[in-house]
């Protein structure tokens, strides 16, 4: 029996491993685009994306105007701010606060401007929601063409697609007209440029503004970006790496830009009369309501995440479990330290925001298909370079056969396993009917209230209430917003209508008016059905 | 179909256009009128569809009927979709607005501007028809060189066409993109494909025939100074009128051409690490060289030079390397200059096979010297190479020369780099050899803090920017450790008669060397270095920069880069030429405008217009950074936090600089129209100072420290 050797064992090749960048591909002579050659070279990957693109695409526009339903408030905030940069060219309808940089609302109003959206859809919910859509086709065909590049088979970057587009969790979070969703698509194409091949400058310039862009869409998505320094050392040459870490970090400088906004209003530091970006930055840190650490198992932040794991283990879990597994690939490793950035920050006691699962699934889904994938390669081609002579040839051999036979059989059990538990969400997601609660409330108000009355709505219908030129008042904002308020001088009683949903908050203690203004209604219409349902309230006020 | 195909094809290309055409018009207006008047579709989403639709049914068209005898390959697919895809933008933009004008323009009697959407499209239609025949006929779908004018073409096409494309190309001609005889010439005659104007049975030498209006003849002379002097006066109006208001809408108008030339000198100075392959210039060292075969000729023009003797001596050093007998010096002497003709003699003296001394009679401007030496005196290298008299080559130089010439028989130019060795920082040794203590203040040189902006933009050029260009088939010369093939230098006619001969003569090689199927080629390593000095004083290097601004103005005038073949080359030289141009009114501006911008509370979208070029420029002055640390750690020169935090700080104060001195050689370069044959009026490149660091051992020689 030959010895075997356990010189792979020895720390100092881990230890150096650990930081060495990956190899740079040999610049080879690429055939023609679309000749034949690469055609034939092309073929399987060109297959497979056109494929799991077109399952991913279906199955988030088929239904997408009716699921998941109206329940958070968020969209029909980012909503009227779209709306407001097209047609009122400003920031928001109301008083821009710097709760979050612009750059997101306005690529959405970028579309709906270009598609006429607002226009053609029943809602503007809708039509948000179907750029949502859009955006995860572009995400999805940038997450196709990462996971090729970070070298996984066109098999497993198919399943890296369908595990981010399927999953009942993700379809969810993804319809929702979040900014999250943009994050993730200016994220994904950063990390695809920074894979370049070529390891070129030019490809750090794109990656720098796009994780710029990313940044300015939603700032809680820095230190996943700061985390991405770790893909790019791995991404890099050492022959240029150091310019071309200049020109991505440099790059950077676009954030500045948020900055150089805020100087030029004089909002930049808190002062009287006038919000401010370090007064609004201060109190999403410090007085929002913390949510509780994930660590603490009573707390709100757990409640939320055991709901999301409930709702999708198999993503979730499963990429938790792959997680180690892809930290020893280091082609993986800077998708992972990204992801355990982003849950460690769950551990702070602090706010977790509604959407916060979003980033997860891209990071998640390329973690499980790049672990199979890693598993699938198999000893022979990993340590073909420092496989022991002493081992008889058909051993590496049989491990990967019986590996892959393994793998092949697992997946089937997958499958049987995993469609029970996806198919009831993606069931009801795609079977979904439209939903035209705000569009009938919408020709209700403007057929049967008055111009001058004063209607309070939630977030969702605001901004179709305020197409009409009623000038409504959203919710949050009559309490919140002192320039909306100073518009009620009588209080509650110069309230005439309300249009809301049991969902949208209206308790007593974050919104007295409102809840006084409730109690004192009746409901004369509703629209709808389940619990989005709108109820029209008039408000009866007091004989004097 | 086949015998409508037929009878279709009995007509002429034009009539075929129109037909094609036509019919593509009819078809959008019937596709118009179901998706917006039928399906009530939206206007924009209707005019997007129809053009889908009717630009392949127009390409299938027009590619497999009118032009069924043109070549087609993919170069021509790409620019026929290119351009067709603009048209239809443009359709699809123009439409709409076309539409929604009757509500914002009130034109009174004029009032049937009203369209509805299908009038619009066919105003787009018919716009669009003439922009794509010109393009399609005269660009697309070519193949190879054709006759200007087909035969049978009738004179009203002719007149048409011709009258069409000299709008193009007066537009073209101003910018001084294209070369301006299609314009005057007469059809019969044949003009090359890559625009030389060509006399009949002309010799090589035609190929340079310079002539003396550019622009065509129906255009008014000094267009570009009318223009320029109309928008001053515009400009002054509004600063009297609303200054605020001039003042932010010309910010505005700037940052758009800021941009773009801030983007492009970062493209260009990042050229060299652009991939991980050109980024690694020193796995390109040489460790064999060949068997030495190729004779050189140092061409070394000297003018009150008081290092020559110990210049010279240097070069000689490159004998114990390089055999003797196949190189040789020649040193160009001024006849009224008998104390660097006594060095060079005395220099001669020592080797007396190796050197030899010419003088110069008459005039005693740098590019006369070198032409007197070329043709005058007795060149027998089959290599020459021009060394300024102050600098001092690599001990491998000629080596390393030899062994590409013999790998790489296609070049017929290297360019080699050349660096300046001293930063401004603090000196290692003071004047008698002893070290400064490290905490000595009188070690520091505040005057000096230009030095190190100064070396690190001779490395970039080097490095990236000369690269840059090589590649792309044309390089102004740097006239100083260029190597050129004796042959080619006399085809040429030698050095141009100007300020900066070298640039010029870079230019004319470029095309000449186009035309014999050779390369330009530059190799760099850090051990060629050829090694110099700043210029003593900021003054005196305000003025060796005046000058060569100047000279690139003086090099672009003459308009030898317009016989460069292809538009793409032409472009790039006419932005290299431009380059003084682009640095008087860049230089400092970023700060200015952003600074301006917020004091003027200007509105918020022309406040984050204005944020773009800042953004770039940051860029630019971090990879600045990352380059002088890297020129630094090649050249082990020392740089410190503090020196480079003063390096950082002055970058703006540099571009000023930069800008002061483009303005300045604009200003003299318009001054002095009159002379068209210039001498310089400063010879500021031959100094007649002793550089800093020299110490004098005896009259007429000098070593340095």
């Amino acid at each position: 029996m030959s010895r075997v050797s356990l010189r792979w064992l020895k720390p100092r090749l881990f230890w150096s491993t650990l930081t060495r960048p990956l190899p740079t591909p040999e610049p080879q002579s690429k055939p023609a685009f679309l000749s034949a050659a690469w055609r034939q070279l092309h073929l399987a990957s060109i297959l497979i994306l056109v494929v799991v693109a077109t399952i991913a695409f279906w199955a988030h526009w088929k239904g997408f105007m009716g699921w998941p339903p109206r329940g958070n408030g968020d969209e029909g905030i980012y909503t009227s701010q779209a709306w407001a940069v097209q047609t009122l060219h400003a920031l928001s309808p109301f008083a821009y606060f710097y709760d979050h940089p612009p750059a997101g609302w306005i690529l959405m109003s970028g579309f709906t401007w270009l598609t006429s959206a607002f226009e053609r859809s029943a809602t503007t919910l809708i039509a948000t929601r179907e750029f949502m859509v859009w955006v995860h086709l572009a995400s999805s065909l940038f997450l196709f063409g990462l996971a090729r590049r970070i070298g996984m088979k066109p098999t497993f970057a198919g399943l890296a697609v369908l595990l981010f587009s399927l999953s009942p969790l993700g379809l969810q979070y993804q319809r929702m007209a979040f900014l999250d969703n943009i994050v993730v698509l200016w994220l994904v194409a950063g990390l695809f440029f920074l894979s370049s091949p070529r390891r070129s400058v030019a490809s750090g310039i794109a990656a720098g503004i796009c994780f710029s862009l990313a940044v300015l869409t939603k700032e809680t998505v820095a230190p996943v970006v700061l985390a991405a320094a770790v893909f790019f050392w791995y991404y890099t040459d050492p022959r240029n790496r150091r310019v071309r870490a200049v020109c991505h970090y440099g790059f950077y400088l676009i954030i500045a830009s948020y900055l150089w906004y805020a100087l030029n209003k004089n909002e930049l530091l808190p002062g009287p009369g006038h919000v401010s970006l370090w007064g609004t930055f201060l109190w999403q840190i410090e007085e929002r309501q913390p949510t509780g650490s994930l660590l603490d198992s009573h707390s709100q932040t757990f409640a939320m995440v055991a709901n999301w794991v409930h709702a999708d283990p198999v993503v979730l879990l499963g990429g938790l479990f792959l997680l180690p597994l892809a930290f020893l690939d280091r082609r993986l490793r800077g998708i992972v330290v990204m992801a355990l950035a982003h849950i460690a920050l769950t551990f702070r006691n602090g706010y977790l925001p509604y959407a916060y699962v979003t980033l997860i699934f891209p990071l998640f889904a390329l973690i499980i298909a790049g672990a199979l994938n890693w598993c699938w390669e198999g000893w022979t081609k990993r340590y073909a370079a420092t496989s022991p002579r002493r081992l008889p040839a058909w051993v590496p051999r049989a491990a990967t056969v019986s590996l892959r036979t393994g793998m092949l059989a697992a997946a089937v059990a997958a499958v049987y396993v995993i469609t029970p538990i996806w198919r009831p969400t993606l069931h009801q997601a795609t079977a979904a009917e439209p939903d035209l609660a705000v569009h009938q409330a919408t020709a209700y108000v403007q057929t049967h209230i008055p111009k001058g009355a004063m209607i309070v709505t939630d977030n969702n219908s605001w901004t179709d209430i305020a197409r009409l030129g009623l000038n409504p008042a959203p919710i949050d904002k009559l309490e919140l917003d002192p320039a909306v308020r100073r518009k009620l001088t009588g209080g509650w009683q110069d309230i005439d209508f309300i249009l809301s949903t049991t969902l949208t908050p209206s308790d007593e203690v974050t919104y007295p008016i409102t809840a006084q203004a409730v109690r004192n209604s009746e409901v004369i219409r509703s629209f709808g059905s389940g619990e989005s349902t709108l109820y029209l309230r008039r408000v009866v006020k007091p004989q004097t | 179909m086949t015998i409508l195909r037929y009878k279709f094809l009995e007509f002429g290309p034009k009539w075929q256009f129109l037909i094609a055409g036509g019919s593509g018009w009819i078809i959008g207006l019937v596709l118009m009128k179901l998706f917006i008047g039928g399906m009530g579709l939206p206007i924009k989403t209707g005019t997007a569809m129809m053009l889908a639709i009717t630009f392949a049914y127009t390409y299938a068209i027009n590619r497999y009927c009118t032009w069924r005898d043109r070549e087609v390959d993919r170069a021509c697919l790409a620019k026929y979709v290119t351009t067709r895809s603009f048209v239809a933008a443009g359709t699809w933009l123009a439409v709409p607005w076309l539409v929604e004008l009757q509500s914002h323009v009130e034109l009174g009697p004029l009032n049937l501007v009203v369209m509805d959407y299908l009038q619009a499209n066919t105003f787009c239609v018919l716009i669009g028809m003439v922009i794509n025949w010109a393009i399609c006929d005269r660009w697309v779908f070519t193949s190879g060189v054709r006759p200007k004018w087909a035969h049978g073409d009738s004179r009203l096409s002719i007149f048409l066409a011709k009258t069409g494309r000299r709008l193009v190309w007066a537009l073209a001609a101003f910018i001084g993109l294209v070369d301006s005889p299609q314009l005057t010439a007469r059809p019969a005659e044949m003009v090359r494909r890559d625009n030389t104007y060509r006399h009949p049975g002309g010799k090589r030498q035609r190929l340079f025939a310079r002539r003396d209006r550019w622009l065509p003849a129906w255009l008014p002379k000094r267009l570009k100074t009318a223009i320029a002097i109309s928008l001053l006066v515009v400009s002054g109006f509004g600063l009297m009128i609303d200054a605020r208001a001039t003042l932010i809408t010309a910010i505005a108008v700037w940052t758009l051409p800021l941009t773009i030339i801030s983007w492009r000198s970062l493209g260009r100075t990042v050229y060299r690490a652009r991939e991980p392959y050109s980024a690694d210039y020193s796995s390109k060292r040489i460790t064999e060289f060949a068997e030495p075969k190729t004779r050189f000729d140092f061409y070394v023009p000297a003018r009150k030079e008081l290092i020559l003797l110990r210049n010279l001596r240097n070069i000689m050093k490159l004998a114990k390397v390089y055999p003797p007998h196949l190189f040789r010096i020649y040193v160009a002497v001024a006849e009224d200059d008998p104390d660097t003709e006594a060095l060079a003699r005395r220099a001669k003296d020592e080797v007396p096979d190796n050197i030899e001394v010419v003088i110069v009679e008459g005039s005693r401007n740098k590019p006369v010297s070198l032409n007197h030496v070329l043709f005058n005196a007795d060149v027998s290298g089959e290599w020459q190479i021009t060394l300024d008299a102050e600098s001092d080559p690599s001990p491998l130089l000629l080596n390393y020369l030899d062994t590409l010439i013999q790998r790489k028989p296609e070049v017929a130019v290297w360019q080699l780099p050349v660096h300046l060795m001293n930063i401004g920082g603090r000196p290692r040794l003071r004047q008698d050899g002893s070290p400064y203590p490290k905490w000595h203040p009188g070690s520091w040189q505040p005057l000096a803090w230009w030095q190190g902006h100064n070396g690190l933009e001779y490395r970039v050029w080097f490095l990236s920017a000369q690269d840059y260009q090589a590649d792309r088939g044309y390089l102004t010369f740097a006239g100083n450790t260029v190597a050129c093939r004796t042959d080619i230098l006399k085809a040429v006619g030698g050095w141009p008669e100007m300020l900066t001969e070298d640039a010029a003569l870079g230019i004319k090689v470029s095309s000449l060397l186009h035309e014999l199927g050779l390369q330009i080629r530059t190799f760099f390593l850090d051990e060629l270095v050829t090694r110099e000095q700043t210029p003593p004083s900021l003054w005196r290097w305000l003025h060796q920069r005046i000058r060569w601004l100047q000279g690139f103005m003086e090099v672009k005038k003459i308009g030898d880069w317009r016989l460069l073949p292809g538009w793409r080359q032409r472009l790039l030289a006419w932005e290299t030429l431009s380059m003084p141009a682009f640095q008087a009114i860049s230089g400092a501006m970023v700060p200015l405008s952003l600074a301006t911008v917020w004091a003027l509370k200007a509105s918020m979208a022309i406040v984050m217009w204005t944020f773009l070029p800042a953004i770039v420029t940051g860029v630019y002055m971090a990879v600045l950074v990352a380059f002088f640390r890297e020129f630094c750690r090649a050249f082990q020169l020392r740089a410190g936090p503090l020196y480079m935090a003063r390096f950082i700080l002055t970058i703006p104060l540099y571009q000023l600089l930069l800008s002061i001195a483009a303005v300045w050689a604009k200003v003299r370069d318009l001054r002095g129209i009159n002379n068209w044959v210039v001498t310089p009026k400063d010879d500021i490149h031959f100094t007649d100072e002793i550089p800093q660091g020299v110490i004098l051992h005896e009259p007429g020689v000098a070593e340095v420290a």
